[in-house]
């Protein structure tokens, strides 16, 4: 199971300089189990921040949320999250950064192992278990984070644009390999992403977020089939309806930032 | 031009400049000062070195000198670590902990001798004491700073990992996190620790001791056996670094390798 009820959510902060920024404005979505939701929209729209209230590492200034109808109130079991930057233990090797979240919960050595190797073969990194984090590629440490997300088998991944530094190539490979884990494992997936083409190319639904104040501008359904053909039609036309929204989003963005003489 | 010099590493350049030192020192003594009292030459500190060798005391000061070392690092070591964690996980600590800290640590190791006697006697735990508060501070603020310096992105993979009581978060994140600001301070504690042993020996806690014999010949206006001393303890110091270094290196700073810092 992993349902996400996300009621009324607002999330401002006060910067340095005293100014508050509303991150986050009066939120409410509703997300199936076993659904992969996507979150596109101009940088500072608050995706992370939506993110880590539902991870429960920030807390909403106002609303809840739920997962499977009990409120998150901190970091708890049913949610592993994959983070935007790199968050791999540098001082563990790949094995034991794959099993630290099994021996938090007090599983024995042996036994977490064996489920670390089952994950890190998932993501096709074998031969490298026993490396050290910067010895690897940076798609390799975020296939690694993947592996370390899923070990604990969280009925909920939350993934802060997980291929944003990935080059094009690894990015599509990865895109697969993640679809292929979420038709096997059953989980509900929220991804966040500033590619319209790997929005539309892995999602059952794409949440637009629209910045100052974060709100949900749009929320489209993506019908098309898996595996889904970038070069199909529908697909083109999809993708290309979202990137003229995004588009707009950050022109608005922008003559805002003039008339506030930010630039 | 460039010349084709040998690589940094080779010994060739350490041979060279050390030769040229000991030459020069040996004419300054023997041509120059002529007073082995003020300048001993270099034979007069081999010679003098033999000796010492032959009175057969050398270990025994040596190994004095070195439960002196380890009471005050370990002692540094049992309180420095705890504190500074404590102080850089939890920001009441600091605030309560710092002014006091801050206080005290500007006081010289040296002006603590006088009540080392006083609470310890003239013991090798009065000796360990001022070595202890020499070497303490380095290994606080280091810890603190390590602990200060973590990237919360640690802390929260953590968390989210199952990661979330402080005992847990500090014992599997924080602390190997700020693992190479700790050696870094428990490398300075060493240095220090090392440099308060003399006058931890000075007021006669011990009747052997690297430090000790240094005061000892000196009243006895034996300068070339100081000498040998004070070069025995530059030579223990360089030894204890080196070890020290590798150590880390090998074991706990293993993952950092091929790291830049
Ligand atoms: N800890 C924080 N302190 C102050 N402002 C923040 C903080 N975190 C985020 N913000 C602000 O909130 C807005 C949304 O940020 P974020 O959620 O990181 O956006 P995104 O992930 O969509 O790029 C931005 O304007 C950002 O500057
Ligand atoms: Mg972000």
């Amino acid at each position: 199971m992993g349902s996400v009820e996300i009621s009324h959510i607002s999330r401002e902060f006060i910067r340095d300089d005293g100014d508050r920024v509303i991150a986050l404005s009066d939120i409410t979505l509703s997300i199936a189990d076993d659904e992969f939701v996507s979150f596109v929209g101009p940088s500072g729209c608050g995706k992370t921040t939506l993110l880590r209230i539902i991870a429960g590492l920030d807390h909403a200034n106002a609303g809840e949320v739920r997962v499977d109808g009990s409120l998150i109130t901190g970091p708890g079991q049913k949610v592993g999250m994959v983070f935007q930057e790199y968050s791999l233990f540098p001082w563990r090797s790949v094995l034991s950064n794959v099993a630290f979240g099994l021996q938090m919960r007090g599983i024995s050595k042996e036994e977490r192992y064996a489920v670390a190797r089952k994950y890190i073969s998932l993501v096709g990194l074998s031969q490298f278990e026993h490396s050290y984090p910067h010895e690897l590629s940076g798609g390799m440490k975020q296939r690694v984070a993947i592996a370390r997300a899923l070990a604990t088998d969280p009925d909920i991944l939350l993934m802060d644009e997980p291929f944003g530094a990935l080059d094009a190539q690894t990015r599509n490979h990865m895109q697969c390999e993640l679809l292929d884990i979420w038709e096997t494992k059953k989980k509900t997936i929220l991804f966040v992403t500033h590619s319209c083409d790997e929005a539309v190319f892995l999602s059952d639904r794409i949440v637009v977020l629209s910045p100052r104040p974060g709100i949900v501008r749009d929320i489209i359904n993506i019908p098309i089939s898996r595996p889904r053909d970038r070069t199909d039609k529908e697909f083109i036309d999809l993708r290309r309806h979202l990137l003229e929204m995004i588009e707009e989003e950050e022109r608005k963005e922008e003559r805002i930032k003039c008339k506030s003489g930010n630039l | 031009m460039k010349v084709n010099l040998p690589g940094s590493r080779s010994p060739g350049y350490a041979i060279l400049s050390i030769s040229v030192l000991l030459v020069l020192w040996q004419i300054l003594a023997d041509e120059v000062v002529r007073n082995h009292f003020i300048l001993p030459s270099f034979t007069d500190v081999i010679f003098a070195f033999y000796v010492l060798i032959s009175a057969g005391t050398l270990p025994m000061d040596f190994a004095v000198s070195m439960i002196h070392f380890f009471i005050g690092l370990g002692l540094s070591l049992i309180v420095g670590v705890p504190a500074g964690i404590l102080i850089g996980w939890f920001p009441v600590a600091n605030r309560l902990l710092d002014p006091i800290i801050e206080i005290i640590r500007p006081i010289p190791p040296l002006a603590w001798i006088p009540f080392a006697i006083v609470w310890f006697g003239l013991t090798d735990l009065a000796a360990g004491f001022v070595i202890f508060i020499g070497s303490v501070f380095p290994v606080l603020v280091n810890t603190y700073e390590g602990f200060r310096n973590i990237p919360r992105i640690f802390v929260e993979a953590g968390r989210m990992l199952g990661c979330t009581t402080n005992a847990a978060l500090i014992r599997f994140i924080a602390i190997p996190a700020a693992l190479p600001h700790l050696a870094a301070g428990f490398r300075v504690a060493s240095g220090v620790a090392w440099m308060c042993l003399v006058a931890a020996e000075m007021f006669g806690v011990s009747r052997f001791g690297l430090g000790q014999k240094i005061w000892w010949y000196y009243n006895l206006h034996q300068m070339d056996k100081v000498m040998v001393y004070m070069l025995i303890l530059g030579f223990i110091g360089l030894i204890i670094d080196y070890i020290f270094r590798y150590a880390m290196n090998r074991t706990l700073l293993k993952w950092r390798q091929g790291e830049v810092n």
